[in-house]
């Protein structure tokens, strides 16, 4: 509800490459979905320079005659060319068909061309949208379209280009993406003449998993499978303990098609709930098969972004199918003992929908009751809940002068002895997180030196997390404790609210809140969870609950609304950007970084803290060498 | 009469006038209108009026109340320094207003903040007026902490939100504020002023003031700008542009915005200068949009036109005879569109870029 | 304006007028410190525009012409301190101050002194004549318990009750509430009289009456003054309303210990070793002769106190837990050697009460 709406960067971001030719990796992406068009089996790939001097794509498909040669590279605006219309075309790639004269208009394109029975072939030349008469050529059945100096006539575009490497980057992924959905064809990657990817037909989803990110990887997936009237799912999913720090490796496809779609991957995310640390992403594969007039691709001209018809169906579907194949698989030992056995799950299919969902509800109930994991294994393992951190900030007392703790008390130094941990536990990382002298950057920021280069923490995000884990695993030990109000904090609300409230009264008292109807219109607040202290309005908290209840389309679950006022609690009372922190303080919160995460994330998923190694200082003052760096005495091997 | 001061908004002032004389002043008031049209000094009048001890009533067909202009109140609000008249507004440094101007918290500056301004009793007059600029640029927790407060603000306690756009407002602050509407400004009495103000020719300050949407805040920041340079430029480069002097001119549209934009700021951060660079790219955008505008009105309104680039009468003429009109209205769209991209933060760069070729592409028909 | 001024007493003069300038504001007559000279006295008049200071001086003030200056109040005061002579003579001359030893001369560009706000002084009438030991007692054990970003804006100040013989403070935070009670020595009574005053406001009024013995009270529609000496403290007045104390303070306690408050203090603050954020609570569990605290905190331990009390009211055990922050705040304020510690059940407040002038109202913890 907030007064300026600025837009999501993410989404102008998006915007901005829609609207305008973005870089090589889209051109591949055209050329690689023409060959796919084309029912190919093979694809030969050759870029160099990162695309900018040449990218070749080389398909043994059905081949095109040439008549059609001509009318593929020429637009249909070719008679009118650049009017405005055109420049549509220029600069955002149309759809299927309108992408090669798109790319013709901005490099030096020479398509070359045979359909298998025909005895010649046919190849074309098109330079800055010029195009030249289509002549004979000798080709082996198949297409290959190359495109040569893209963006040579505009080098403003040109200068935006990246590095090299960076342009490959995005061209693997473009490539990988293909590869996933596509792993009976043969996929042939070069960069500069050097082999990048050798993809063999007839592979499988999983050994091109390996290829691309690994043997562990490949090795740990589930696979699922859950067919439904309109929708079908398929795909493999990592287990919770194998996790990555953002969602690039969330693969959703619809129709074979990769895409990135908001819900979906809140369903993925919403099917981990609880399995994985909060700063973690799983991983999944994800294949989507809906009737084709259920999906509307055209919504953006990326092509990434899709309309689903049912798309509330589907999400429940991802949800579902993923949240009951990981409760029934014995994944993870160390997670809690009161997960019903594999068993329980075994019969698939037979059990209605009610049915499945009051399993899972009740698990995840159990899971929400369990007692906190041991020591060594702790769900919430980087975390130990014991630490009064964080909240500790701040005084409890709002005279602050008059009562704030001595230093040495309130940061209780409580490292185990060396002995006690596991190596790899919650306490072994937590001591692992060196903490040198910090300090704060725009009262917002805290940056540290650590053993091997330096982190810049965001107080608030990080605090948070801390907050939201000790909340969260105090929860699962009984109800939170509660300080009773003196003089009620009064919250109007509508006759909705008030029925939603009274409905959730219990889940509510077990977070510390309780209240008191005050006729039908008004709630007064009587007790709040006394950890918030006096950082938090119990006011504003509840305001904000029952907005963001207005918000959901589905009746939230009881599960669904704990977790959403942790997160709540958890945002209002850490300390905020602007806050002046002590030395004291930031070496507190700082302990409470676990591990060496570089991209740790808040419970909304912003990354907490940011971490600059010494190799990358060095790197950028230029005083580091490539391979390793040359004692004193050595010299330079050239 | 206390709002002569306020010239050309006569629907504003009579409203404020009646509100004043009937002594129905609301607690809240929303000015709502572009920048630079007169809100603040709308603002002020009305705050002088409210503090003054010894108003003068003017009994008639449209009774007024008038502030004496020589009791302590209104020599303390001539000087600046009156205690109960309090002037909040975005930092020129911040994208947003802050928290910290609406309540005390450890890094708010000194001196009162919104919520006190508003809550504490008056210190001098009979009432107290917290006027907030750039209320709409409160963040989301600002306006959740100035919400109360305005809710349940006290008697004799006047709020006064300078706004243009009630677009990003909280509903609950649209709905109980009394809205007073201001428009742009004739464009005669804005290059009335600006030539008396910055010693502009009677020409070129017609030229900035039809520019200038009728704010005299824009038609300053014009004049500042050195407008009149570009848009001398652009219009002698445009018509006869090709796809790569087009792409000439979007280098040196980017040039103008970006050294404007150092030249102006004031506080040294980047925040700043990236807005002010929006901005005059912003109209940049105006100015090749107008000749689309300009166009479009000369080949439907004929020679009785109000033309933007009245200057530029026979360029406008070739343009609307050569072009058809749903081509113009298509380009002046993209124009206006691109605006709205600025202010996205899409590619600064990449847009100019993509608008001159496209005025280029869409002004063809121009060249031999 | 010409005065031959001791350079000492005037510098201490306005080193206290300092403490109250905004440095900052943005007003340039507001970070000025007024001074006003008549036959009789020099006065120096500074003002944040939430507090203000006037201080009235009549030693070592030899005033040959009276009048008026407005000046930069940090240069004034680093130039006064800095100066050595005794004396120092002060005049104005046009604009500008004149600050003249027998070796130096500052001449110090003032501003209109007709900018300043008034700051408001001492009525003729209801001044209330308190101790000024016993007001400081009473902000002291007040003070604490205002809240500090509360959306309800009168909860961040103490309200102020003279009520015929009777002065009461009141402060509470939503969790707790405090009130002190004093006596007035003397002066005229003003019938009952209320405000709310800012916690700043109080912080100062408790660091000027330092060295005084008596201090007059006067409560006006607007503002509050305290005198003390030559010192005026003024504070703005929150608008707004003080929730009913009275209403929350239990009538029905039907329990009943008596804590010897050092020993109380003590074990409270052994029991709160073993808390933390999460499990805040302290248990206090009463028997006969004895109470037990404990506390634990998952995953760190667990504390048990035991002391001696006198426990009256029911023969079982009796269980009650609070946040020992909330204890310890008020058992650090309490100035006499015991305390009665009231109670009903383990969810209505717990009350206690120093002798009949302090009462403290502290909302449990449910311990689950």
């Amino acid at each position: 509800m907030g007064v300026i709406r600025k837009l999501d960067p993410h989404l102008v971001n998006q915007i901005a490459a829609g609207e305008v030719i973005e870089r090589p990796a889209s051109v591949v992406k055209e050329l690689i979905e023409n060959a796919l068009d084309a029912e190919a089996s093979r694809l030969e790939i050759d870029v160099e320079e990162g695309g900018r001097k040449l990218i070749r794509v080389t398909d043994d498909g059905v081949g095109m005659e040439a008549e059609d040669l001509a009318l593929a590279v020429a637009s249909h605006a070719t008679s009118k060319l650049l009017t405005s219309d055109d420049l549509d075309h220029i600069t955002t790639f149309g759809f299927r068909g309108e992408a090669l004269p798109s790319i013709g208009s901005v490099s030096q394109m020479t398509v070359t061309t045979r359909r298998a029975e025909a005895v010649e072939g046919h190849s074309v030349r098109v330079e800055g949208g010029c195009i030249e008469p289509v002549r004979v050529a000798g080709a082996a059945p198949g297409t290959s379209i190359e495109v040569r100096n893209l963006f040579y006539s505009i080098p403003a575009r040109r200068k935006f280009l990246k590095a090299d490497a960076t342009e490959l980057g995005h061209i693997v992924d473009v490539v990988a993406r293909t590869a996933l959905a596509y792993p009976q064809v043969a996929i042939r990657l070069r960069h500069n003449g050097r082999l990048v990817h050798d993809l063999p037909h007839g592979q499988s989803l999983r050994d091109r998993v390996s290829t691309f990110y690994g043997r562990d990887m490949a090795e740990s997936l589930i696979e699922i499978r859950h067919d439904s009237a309109g929708c079908g799912l398929w795909g493999l999913i990592a287990a919770p303990s194998q996790t990555r720090t953002s969602t690039r490796w969330q693969f959703l496809y619809i129709n074979g098609r990769y895409i990135r779609d908001r819900s979906l991957l809140h369903a993925v995310r919403e099917a981990y709930r609880g399995l994985v640390e909060i700063n973690r992403q799983p991983v999944v594969f994800l294949f989507l098969t809906v009737p084709h007039d259920a999906v509307d691709v055209n919504v953006h001209p990326t092509k990434i972004e899709v309309r689903l018809r049912h798309a509330q169906q589907v999400y429940h579907e991802v949800l579902t199918t993923l949240r009951e194949k990981l409760l029934g698989t014995d994944l993870t030992p160390h997670v809690g003992q009161n997960l019903a056995s594999p068993g329980g799950y075994a019969a698939d299919g037979e059990a209605g929908g009610g049915d499945r969902e009051q399993r899972i509800r009740q698990s995840l109930a159990d899971f929400l009751r369990a007692p906190p994991a041991g020591s060594n294994q702790s769900r919430f393992a980087y975390s130990p809940p014991s630490r009064g951190t964080g909240a500790s900030l701040g005084s409890p007392s709002p005279a602050g002068e008059t009562l704030r703790r001595p230093a040495d008390t309130q940061w209780p130094d409580r490292e185990p002895p060396a002995g006690q941990s596991a190596p790899g536990s919650a306490a072994d990382r937590d001591t692992a997180a060196p903490v040198a002298r910090a300090f704060q950057l725009h009262n917002t920021y805290l940056v540290a030196e650590t053993e091997d280069g330096m982190i810049i923490v965001d107080q608030h995000a990080l605090h948070e997390r801390v907050l939201y884990e000790e909340l969260r695993a105090r929860l699962s030990a009984g109800p939170l404790e509660s300080q009773r109000l003196l003089i009620p904090a009064v919250v109007d609300v509508t006759e909705t609210e008030m029925a939603f409230l009274n409905q959730h009264r219990e889940a509510l008292a077990r977070l510390g809140v309780e209240f008191e109807a005050f006729g039908s219109r008004s709630v007064g607040v009587q007790a709040f969870p006394s950890m918030l202290g006096q950082r938090a309005q119990p006011e504003r908290v509840l305001r904000d609950l029952l907005d963001w209840m207005a918000e959901n389309p589905v009746q939230p679950a009881v599960e669904d609304l704990l977790d959403e006022l942790l997160h709540r609690m958890a945002c209002r009372a850490a300390v905020k950007a602007g806050d002046v922190l002590s030395q004291d303080e930031m070496q507190a919160l700082l302990s409470h970084r676990g591990g060496d995460q570089p991209s740790a994330t808040c419970p909304h998923g912003r990354p907490t803290s940011l971490m600059l190694t010494r190799d990358e200082i060095e790197r950028s003052f230029k005083r580091n060498y490539p391979t390793s760096r040359p004692t004193e005495d050595e010299t330079i091997p050239f | 009469m206390s709002f002569a001061e306020l010239q050309h908004q006569p629907s504003a002032a009579a409203a404020l006038e009646a509100a004043l004389a009937a002594e129905r002043v609301p607690h809240a008031f929303i000015f709502c209108g572009p920048a630079g049209v007169g809100k603040a000094l709308a603002a002020r009048l009305l705050a002088r009026t409210l503090l003054c001890e010894r108003p003068k009533t003017g009994r008639g067909k449209h009774p007024t109340v008038a502030a004496c202009g020589s009791c302590p109140q209104c020599l303390l609000c001539d000087a600046g320094t009156h205690p109960d008249l309090n002037w909040f507004a975005k930092p020129a440094d911040r994208a947003e207003l802050p928290i910290s101007l609406v309540t005390r918290r450890d890094d708010s500056p000194q001196g009162l903040t919104i919520n006190e301004s508003v809550q504490l009793k008056p210190m001098q007059a009979a009432c107290r007026v917290t006027v907030i600029e750039d209320a709409e640029e409160m963040n989301a927790s600002a306006a959740n902490a100035f919400l109360k407060t305005f809710e349940e603000s006290p008697q004799g306690s006047y709020l006064v939100l300078l706004v243009t756009s009630l677009d990003t407002l909280l509903p609950t602050i649209r709905s109980r504020g009394q809205l007073v509407r201001f428009r742009s400004l004739p464009h005669r009495f804005v290059a009335d002023l600006l030539a008396r103000d910055t010693g502009l020719g009677a020409d070129e300050a017609a030229v900035l003031a039809r520019f200038s949407e009728g704010s005299i805040q824009r038609a300053a920041a014009l004049a500042r700008s050195d407008f009149l340079a570009l848009r001398r430029d652009v219009l002698a480069a445009l018509p006869a542009a090709g796809r790569a002097e087009a792409l000439v001119i979007a280098d040196a549209v980017m040039e103008w915005a970006s050294r404007q934009a150092g030249e102006q700021q004031t506080t040294g951060k980047k925040v700043e200068e990236n807005e002010l660079r929006r901005t005059h790219l912003k109209r940049a955008l105006d100015l090749m949009g107008s000749l689309l505008r300009d166009a479009l009105v000369a080949a439907t309104a004929g020679p009785e036109a109000d033309l933007i680039n009245a200057d530029a009468t026979p360029l406008v003429q070739r343009i609307a005879q050569r072009l058809a009109p749903d081509a113009l209205e298509r380009g002046l769209r993209r124009m206006i569109e691109y605006q709205t991209y600025v202010d996205r933060n899409v590619h600064n760069a990449l847009l100019i870029e993509n608008a001159c070729l496209h005025m280029a592409d869409l002004l063809a028909p121009l060249r031999p | 304006m010409k005065v031959v001024c001791d350079r000492s007493i005037l510098s201490d003069a306005f080193q206290m007028a300092l403490g109250v300038v905004n440095a900052r504001s943005p007003k340039p007559a507001l970070q000025c410190v007024k001074i006003e000279s008549t036959k009789k006295e020099v006065r120096l008049l500074a003002t944040d525009l939430e507090v203000g200071i006037r201080v009235s001086l009549t030693e070592g003030m030899d005033v040959s012409q009276g009048g008026e200056a407005l000046l930069p109040g940090d240069r004034v005061g680093a130039i006064l301190k800095e100066l050595t002579s005794e004396k120092v003579t002060l005049a104005v001359e046009e604009t500008s101050a004149v600050l003249e030893t027998e070796d130096s001369r500052f001449a110090i560009m003032g501003d209109n002194p007709a900018s300043f706000p008034s700051v408001p002084d001492f009525g003729k009438d209801g001044a209330t004549e308190l101790e000024a030991e016993a007001l400081r007692g009473m902000i002291r054990r007040t003070i604490f318990a205002t809240a500090r970003e509360a959306a309800r804006y009168a909860l961040n100040g103490v309200l102020w009750e003279i009520d015929g013989k009777e002065v009461r403070l009141v402060a509470t935070d939503g969790h707790r509430l405090a009130l002190a009670k004093g006596e007035c020595k003397g002066g005229k009574s003003a019938g009952k009289v209320s405000a709310i005053v800012p916690t700043k406001a109080m912080q100062l009024i408790e660091r000027s009456i330092q060295d005084a013995e008596t201090v007059e009270v006067q409560i006006g529609e607007k503002e509050l003054l305290v005198k003390a000496g030559r010192v005026v403290i003024y504070s703005r007045l929150v608008d707004g309303h003080f929730p009913k104390y009275e209403d929350v303070i239990p009538k029905d306690s039907d329990k009943k210990a008596k804590l010897d408050t050092a020993a109380m203090l003590s074990a409270v603050r052994k029991a709160s070793l073993l808390t933390n954020e999460e499990s805040r609570g302290v248990k206090l569990t009463f028997r006969a002769k004895q109470l037990v605290l404990s506390s634990r905190a998952p995953e760190m331990g667990e504390a048990k106190v035991t002391m001696a009390a006198e426990f009256e009211g029911t023969d079982d055990e009796f269980d009650v837990a609070f946040n020992p922050y909330f204890l310890i705040d008020v058992l650090k304020v309490v100035a006499g050697e015991t305390v009665t510690l009231q109670l009903k059940s383990a969810n209505k407040p717990g009350l206690i009460r120093e002798g009949n002038h302090y009462v403290h109202v502290i909302m449990p913890v449910n311990i689950l």
